[in-house]
């Protein structure tokens, strides 16, 4: 980035070939950047695949957890396919002992088993994501009073599948820019009380700001007009900082830090327009905060950031649907409160 | 404000020093007893004075406060609940079973006008079996009543009987069991907290203070220059400053926060389906929400990421063809530039709080585009007491704005139920009422939330309100102050574990 402010016109060289995908991806609007192909398309592809897997990852947790607290409760009804669907989930992510506390073997209801071959079938490249109906509910079950609709327990794993069969190389950083500022986020080991974990991340990422403060200011003294514009227009340092901030985060959450997750998350989040993605914003950054929340106790915070995904990542409904239940069940017996 | 107001701010003598939480509330509380409970500056207060039977931990799963054990009756219809023993008012007073009993039996009655009537509406009667066990008898069976105990208790021992009084004493001297003592409303309108010494936990803050900073643009620069700890609310305009800055940090944190305009139902006119439908359709409320600051339109009476939230139902659009027709359908008739009822212009009186958050901005542009299109806007701005007398006790407005912000529950009824305590539009629907009733006794999760989204459809459609937005919501809090975990409601929940450098 240092060389890039110094001498923009190495940057507009470098982004002319493929402009249009630059700016996607600039936009994280990955899905624009792959159609756009080139280098964009290929760094897009790892950061979809980056994505996908973090969401695959909370719809199973959101799965487990709906299971888990809906049987706690006594009343986890057994004429239904959710107890199956649970296992379904639990196996699916290779969570096998989980998986062996629920029902398993071949799906009793038709359309399930068929949505199942569907998915092996796209995942090992004989059929196409596009194959799969775009719509939830998989299966609905009348019951008294209404219907319990379950969504597809399988089809975000197959979207990093696809991901993943469609990522051919995947590029050391998939940002162009963010690879030398020089700053690395040291995380500190992991405390024990969660909170506190959260606290120790946050001063982390603090340290890191302050010497961030002192590289833009030396970087902006050092560039041109057409340099400084650049860094200011683009939001150059703010993006890879986010883009630094999420990456981390993505990895903690993998080790079960979520506190810290939450977070490199909320730091990284562009307060000024926390509900769109944008330059600062990435889908994933919400797809982690979500899975952080859950993994916090806080299903009702997960869906404020899923609810950013909805309209432009459609296959975040199903997930949004099992969270969307486990809040209506952790509150089934609460009376409320409300205040002016 | 003026800038000496603000210098004199600064410089209050309220000392900074390791262990005083100083935060900002926009109108400090007039009135510190929970049974009277309105406004979400009492139930802040209150979270730091008070304690319920239960309570929520970080996962905000039920886990047991004032209560010791409980247990529930094979029938569902009675619990016994055992409570501590170590448990004293602030006052010293050993904290017992005839506490619970006089609070709930005071909730119940209806000479008391708890605005939390509703809150113990479920329990027939409370019985002491001993200085430290209740029965509670419920009028229906009940799965896991202890999720419903969350209600503080207040001390039997300083009321003199019942029925309790608004202007009860114990308003501005109150005494909980709470992680923190009132020690004194003092002159420049802030409150101050201290530790209770016997309570059963430790807390990490010795000292609390409230300062009322009426004027919200003041607030994220009295953070900034360390006059202030925490700010509840960040206004949308401060975000980008106090994101910059290194001494604070943002917690952005989950509210069930929405802004409506209420019609009054009871008003002839205004009962007119048609004409409410008129009205809101004049209102360009994108136009509104752009100076207030970031949030999302609402359709209904949930936000977007609520598991109740209808997104089949299409926000309101301004569209004036729409408003012609229905003001016509509706039996009014334009004459010249304005909107007439037997031969009289419209005139309509929309009241609002003093104290919320971008009023001004919002009723002026409000006023603005309704006299464009031919109604004539008079605004009331109301000061707390106004707003109670006018709003909550004698519904007198034709229109008014305002806000209403639920904990996770998301519980509407008493806002939408003929019979609600909260219900201050005067919506009456049978369909509702039933929608309500089955969206509550409903055992299925799925059910429930079928039902409640088929309920903002039908609130929608009926318009009893114009819903305008959530907001996003931000606290700010010092670096000093580690530990923060933000309960998404009543914000100080978890306040006794968080501490101060």
């Amino acid at each position: 980035m240092a060389e890039i402010v110094k001498n923009p016109e190495t940057f507009t060289a470098y982004v002319q070939s493929s402009r249009a995908g630059w700016i996607a991806l600039h936009s994280n609007d990955w899905r624009g950047a792959v159609a756009a192909g080139g280098d964009p398309a290929i760094r897009a592809e790892a950061e979809l695949l980056r994505f996908h897997r973090v969401l695959a990852a909370l719809d199973t947790e959101a799965w487990q957890r709906l299971g888990a607290t809906w049987r706690a409760q006594g009343s986890l009804p057994a004429d239904s396919l959710l107890a199956w669907f649970v296992g379904a989930a639990l196996s699916d992510a290779g969570r096998d002992t989980e998986a062996a506390e629920w029902p398993t073997g071949a799906a009793a209801d038709a359309a399930v088993a068929e949505r199942k071959v569907l998915h092996d079938a796209i995942r090992n490249g004989t059929a196409r994501l596009t194959d799969l109906p775009a719509g939830e509910p998989l299966v609905r079950e009348v019951v008294v009073g209404g219907t319990r609709d379950l969504p597809d327990p399988w089809r975000l794993r197959t979207h990093a599948r696809v991901d993943a069969l469609n990522t051919v190389a995947l590029p050391l950083n998939p940002h162009l820019f963010s690879g030398d500022i020089g700053l690395p986020l040291t995380l500190p080991e992991r405390a024990t009380d969660g909170v506190a974990d959260g606290d120790a991340c946050r001063d982390a990422v603090r340290s890191v700001d302050l010497e961030l403060d002192a590289w833009r200011q030396t970087a902006s003294a050092a560039a041109n007009d057409d340099g400084r514009a650049l860094l200011d227009d683009l939001r150059l340092t703010q993006g890879a900082r986010a883009r630094l901030l999420v990456d981390r985060a993505a990895a903690v959450l993998d080790t079960g830090r979520a506190h810290c997750a939450l977070a490199l998350g909320q730091l990284a989040l562009d307060h000024e327009a926390p509900r769109a993605i944008g330059a600062i914003n990435s889908p994933t950054l919400f797809a982690v905060v979500a899975s952080a929340q859950l993994q916090v106790g806080r299903p009702r915070e997960a869906l404020d950031a899923l609810d950013v995904l909805a309209a432009d990542w459609p296959e975040t409904a199903g997930v949004d649907e099992t969270l969307n239940t486990l809040v209506v069940l952790q509150g089934m017996d609460r009376r409320g409160e409300s205040r002016e | 404000m003026t800038r000496p107001a603000v210098l004199a701010l600064l410089l209050l003598p309220l000392v900074a020093h390791a262990g005083n939480l100083r935060y900002a509330e926009d109108q400090a509380p007039a009135l510190l007893n929970p049974v009277y409970g309105s406004s979400m500056a009492e139930a802040r207060a209150s979270e730091l004075l008070f304690e319920g039977l239960y309570t929520d931990d970080q996962e905000l799963a039920t886990r047991p406060s004032l209560a010791e054990s409980s247990e529930l009756m094979p029938d569902r219809l009675s619990m016994i609940v055992a409570l501590r023993t170590d448990v004293t008012w602030h006052d010293g007073q050993p904290f017992t079973a005839d506490d619970v009993v006089f609070t709930i039996t005071a909730m119940l009655d209806k000479g008391t006008a708890s605005t939390e009537y509703g809150r113990v509406a479920w329990i027939k009667s409370a019985e002491a079996l001993d200085a430290h066990r209740v029965r509670l008898t419920f009028a229906r069976p009940e799965l896991h009543p202890e999720d419903k105990l969350f209600f503080k208790i207040v001390p039997k021992h300083l009321f003199s009987g019942l029925p309790l009084k608004r202007g009860d004493t114990f308003r501005t001297k109150p005494v909980g069991t709470g992680p923190w003592r009132l020690t004194q409303f003092n002159e420049d309108n802030s409150v101050s907290f201290r530790k209770h010494g016997d309570h059963r936990n430790s807390t990490g803050i010795d000292e609390v203070t409230l300062r009322e900073v009426a004027d919200k643009n003041y607030q994220a620069k009295l953070i900034l220059y360390e006059s202030l700890e925490a700010l509840v609310r960040v206004l949308p305009r401060d975000i980008a400053m106090l994101q910059n800055n290194r001494k604070v940090e943002l917690y952005p944190y989950q509210t069930n926060s929405w802004w409506y305009v209420g019609y009054n139902l009871n008003r002839p006119g205004l009962n007119n389906p048609q004409v409410r439908k008129a009205i809101s359709a004049l209102v360009d409320v994108d136009a509104l929400l752009a100076p207030v600051g970031t949030g999302a339109r609402v359709s209904g009476p949930f936000v977007p990421s609520s598991p109740y939230y209808n997104h089949d139902v299409r926000l309101t659009e301004a569209d004036a063809d729409v408003a012609d027709a229905a003001f016509v359908a509706g039996g009014l008739s334009r004459v010249g530039e304005a909107w007439t009822v037997a031969g009289k212009p419209v005139v309509l009186t929309l009241v609002a709080h003093q104290s919320l958050e971008s009023v001004q901005e919002v009723t002026i542009n409000l006023q603005s585009q309704l006299q464009t299109a031919g109604i004539r806007l008079e605004v009331q701005f109301l000061d707390d007491a106004a707003w109670k007398e006018r709003v909550w006790r004698n519904h007198d407005f034709d229109l008014m704005l305002s806000q209403w912000t639920f904990d996770r529950n998301e519980d509407i009824r008493e806002q939408f139920h003929s019979q609600g305590t909260r219900n201050f539009v005067g919506y009456q629907s049978p369909e509702v009422d039933g929608l309500l009733d089955k969206a509550r006794d409903a055992a299925d999760p799925f059910v429930r939330k079928a039902t409640l989204r088929e309920l903002h459809a039908k609130i929608a459609t009926d318009q009893p309100m114009l819903f305008l937005w959530t907001l996003d919501s931000y606290a700010a809090l010092s670096v000093k102050v580690k530990n923060v975990v933000i309960h998404p409601f009543s914000f100080f929940t978890f306040a006794p574990s968080w501490t101060m450098k």
